[in-house]
């Protein structure tokens, strides 16, 4: 909860320093994506 | 009035213009208990696919039998943004100037994925660090995740596809929309200031993630 937090930090400041939501939604999904690649990977692969 | 004095105007105009937030801020905000009140409504519709199953079991020893539809689609999240969509049209506000939905363009996006690969490092990093205290600490780490070893099949690859849509799509756009669009904004510019909407927004968005909501589940 503290680390998923800490990224919810960053994608509101995102929020505040860039002045609109879309970017926050990109780095959100790119983050994601990485996670759900990892997660795939390790479940077709364990 | 001359071409010199026309550009001093537009750089003093420029000099004194407000922080981006604050433009794209204009519509009126909801305030802050109509956000608290939406937000909390959006929010318990988040976490509806596992209060369906769990409340009648906790008050009334009940099994209820969740249709397979709320294992393939991200429910929740759909709901939570329509739950966002109903706020704001209940009070007639435009839902891409107050969501602060503008176009990014091409360097936005690449800015973004700098982010989301930024993020991504500091979120591993951060788990690291919080397992690595647990161990020093005697406790033991609370945040590894529990591998589930799935067969290769049809079945495995729907259950992927609908993780894909659920954490690359859904989750960014309505999480988004919920957290730093609609509760943001009202808090923001409540009583509660800036600096008290980053930190509950962020709270919030780190309870919605537990225990195992999405990421590690």
């Amino acid at each position: 909860m503290i680390a998923t937090g800490g990224i919810g930090m960053l994608f509101v400041w995102l929020r505040w320093y860039y002045g609109n939501t879309s970017l926050g939604m990109v780095a959100h999904a790119v983050t994601n994506t990485i996670g759900a690649s990892i997660l795939t990977a390790v479940v077709l692969m364990s | 009035m001359t071409d010199t004095s026309l550009a001093l105007t537009a750089r003093t105009a420029a000099s004194v213009a407000p922080h981006p937030s604050v433009v794209a801020a204009s519509p009126t905000p909801l305030g802050l208990w109509a956000t608290i009140g939406w937000g909390t409504g959006a929010y318990v519709a988040l976490w509806s696919p596992v209060l369906i199953d769990a409340v009648p079991r906790a008050l009334w020893g009940m099994d209820i039998k969740v249709p397979a539809l709320f294992d393939l689609l991200p429910v929740g999240h759909i709901a939570a943004g329509l739950i966002v969509v109903v706020a704001l049209w209940w009070h007639r506000q435009p839902l891409r100037d107050y969501l602060a939905l503008s176009r990014i363009g091409w360097s936005g996006i690449a800015r973004g994925i700098g982010y989301g690969v930024l993020g991504f490092i500091g979120l591993t990093a951060a788990f690291v660090l919080i397992a690595v205290l647990q161990t020093l600490l005697g406790s033991g780490p609370s945040t590894a995740p529990t591998i589930v070893k799935l067969p290769f099949n049809m079945h495995t690859m729907m259950v992927l596809a609908s993780l894909w849509f659920a954490m690359v799509v859904a989750a960014p756009v309505v999480e988004e929309m919920l957290f730093r669009g609609l509760m943001y904004r009202g808090l923001a510019e409540s009583r509660v200031g800036v600096v008290g909407a980053m930190l509950l927004t962020s709270v919030v968005f780190g309870l919605a993630h537990y225990p195992g909501f999405g990421w590690s589940a």
